[in-house]
């Protein structure tokens, strides 16, 4: 895939976590979900995928030209 | 003994800071910025460090005792969204700039950006007005945190001092590399110190599931999000964390690093870090709400400092406590370092008192510029007893509403100097007002269904700054050749 196709990739997934930090499903359940409050465990898994975005986004959508010798980008 | 450790600390903490002036180059870059020579992991916890305060130990906890599990999905989820992807779009850019143009701090960039003093000048005082309740925040939690771990050995009012002093003398000999290292050091303490605290007293409780039960059976409300945070209030409290982008600690911090690659590292552990902090802290302060009944109001603040000692007193207590400091001081030294920061450089050294000063006169007006401000939050903690939740909310919602002039001064090329002033105006203006009239009136009115200020403020200040800079002169080719250079497009 393409640098552009990745990053559009990237801002939908990104996009649909904000969507999804809105649990209204869960705001009156009482279940638990891994030992913990459903809503919390659905909040931290929300964390967890948002660094596996960031990582992804790091690797292949990170601004070009800011550091000298990364004019082409990526440097890490 | 729990005394003698936390002093302990302290001392550590203030012989890190005083240690790092062996490294020290002897030019204003280094003890402003370090040299610019950060790199990734230093970044990554000094930043975080600075982020993570009492707000998100005490305030959180507090929260928690009050509302229940609902805090995670209001303040942690969304920094752990908002944070990295501010940083990510923002920092590198920003670095970039400031290593280019040989910016020192925040004003200093907009003033350039803007071609304006009176912007400046302005945002210096908004700016400074704005971290005063942070700042409380902070002296505030650490004196109660103090007093609490101590039984009342230590009274609030001489933790708050001693955590000050503390702070200002490793600031004030360190600069900010003294602060970077202080800060990576404090931030482990905390993290490692703050999941112990949850292991133990989660263990001494009987295991995590017992404890939920017991809060389950007394309390159910607070296992669940429920009617207390209803979709428009965690809607409006998205835009709290876009704060980061106009904190000018922050923004000092960004100018350290050693290349714009450093960020990476910080914006993808970023979520994974509020989460490892915040989980412990609204836990047990739910879990607060079965041991420790009773606490109304602000001293729900006590909340995790209370459970550390009934689950863990003694020498543990003494360690647990620390955590509590660190996370205290680490965004207390900061934000101290720049507000010294800004005062030398944009106003003693830009307003032209240099000529007429010696460069030690410049850097004591500086010290007694932060010593003042120390001075006058301080004696604001003795006098005020606010929720530190709800002080950091109204403290942070000036900064997010501010949001639009970093974003219009790095992406749009047409915002101009007059609808920069105008969007600070109206933020300035429009947070008195609001501020003024719920403290008059105990809550605003349409706010009922959870619509926040920050959504108020921030709708304002994007408003200004657009329409005004339409109707205005754009800036000149000469300042967009230098804030836009084609290279640095994404």
């Amino acid at each position: 895939m393409k640098g552009r196709g990745i990053r559009v990739l990237l801002v939908a997934a990104m996009a649909a976590l904000f969507i999804l930090r809105h649990d209204d499903w869960l705001a009156s359940s009482d279940m638990r979900v891994l030992g913990l409050p459903a809503s919390l465990t659905w909040h931290v898994g929300l964390c967890v995928a948002a660094t596996l975005i960031m990582a992804l986004a790091a690797a292949f959508a990170w601004p070009r030209g800011l550091d000298d010798d990364d004019s082409r980008g990526g440097d890490a | 003994m729990t005394l003698a450790v936390i002093l302990v600390y302290l001392a550590l903490v203030l012989a890190i800071g005083l240690l790092s002036h062996r490294l020290f180059r002897g030019t204003g870059e280094d003890y402003f910025l370090a040299t610019r020579t950060i790199g990734p992991f230093l970044l990554l916890m000094s930043l975080f460090g600075t982020h993570m305060t009492a707000f998100s130990l005490l305030g959180a906890a507090g929260e928690a005792y009050r509302t229940g599990v609902g805090v995670f999905a209001l303040m942690a989820s969304s920094s752990a969204l908002v944070v990295p992807t501010v940083i990510f779009l923002m920092a590198p850019r920003v670095w970039s700039l400031g290593r280019h143009h040989g910016f020192l701090t925040q004003v200093q960039y907009f003033r350039e950006r803007f071609q304006s003093d009176t912007l400046g000048l302005l945002l210096f005082v908004v700016l400074t007005a704005l971290l005063v309740p942070y700042l409380l925040i902070g002296v505030m939690g650490g004196g109660i945190a103090m007093a609490q771990i101590t039984s009342g050995q230590v009274p609030a009012w001489a933790g708050s001092l001693l955590i000050c002093a503390v702070v200002l003398a490793y600031v004030t000999a360190g600069g900010l590399r003294g602060t970077a290292w202080a800060n990576m050091f404090q931030t482990l303490v905390f993290m490692v110190l703050g999941a112990v605290t949850f292991v133990l007293i989660v263990d001494r409780a009987g295991g995590l599931s017992q404890a939920l039960d017991a809060v389950g059976a007394a309390a159910p409300e607070l296992l669940v999000r429920g009617p207390e945070i209803p979709p428009l209030k965690l809607l409006s409290f998205t835009l709290i964390p876009l704060s980061v982008a106009m904190f000018p600690h922050i923004f000092m911090h960004w100018l350290t690093a050693r290349r714009a690659s450093s960020f990476r590292l910080t914006v993808v552990a970023y979520p994974l870090f509020v989460a490892i902090v915040w989980v412990p802290s609204v836990l047990l302060g739910v879990l607060g709400r079965v041991a420790i009944p009773g606490l109304e109001g602000p001293a729900a603040n006590a909340v995790l400092v209370k459970m550390i000692n009934l689950y863990a007193p003694g020498v543990m207590a003494g360690l647990l406590g620390a955590g509590v400091f660190a996370a205290v001081m680490s965004s207390l030294d900061s934000q101290v370092l720049s507000l010294g920061t800004m005062f030398t450089q944009d106003i003693v050294r830009h307003f032209g008192f240099h000529g007429r000063m010696s460069e030690q006169r410049q850097v004591l007006a500086g010290r007694l510029f932060v010593v003042g401000i120390l001075v006058v939050t301080y004696v604001l903690s003795l006098v005020t007893r606010p929720s530190i939740f709800s002080l950091g909310i109204w403290s942070f919602t000036g900064f997010a509403a501010l949001f639009p002039l970093m974003a219009g001064a790095l992406f749009w090329r047409r915002a101009t100097r007059s609808g920069a002033i105008a969007a600070v105006l109206t933020v300035a203006f429009g947070w008195i007002y609001l501020f003024v009239s719920e403290q008059r009136a105990g809550g605003l009115p349409w706010a009922q269904d959870g619509l926040m200020p920050v959504v108020i403020l921030l709708g304002a200040s994007t408003l200004a700054l657009v329409s005004v800079s339409l109707v205005t002169r754009p800036p000149g080719d000469e300042v967009l050749a230098r804030f836009f250079p084609q290279a640095r497009q994404p």
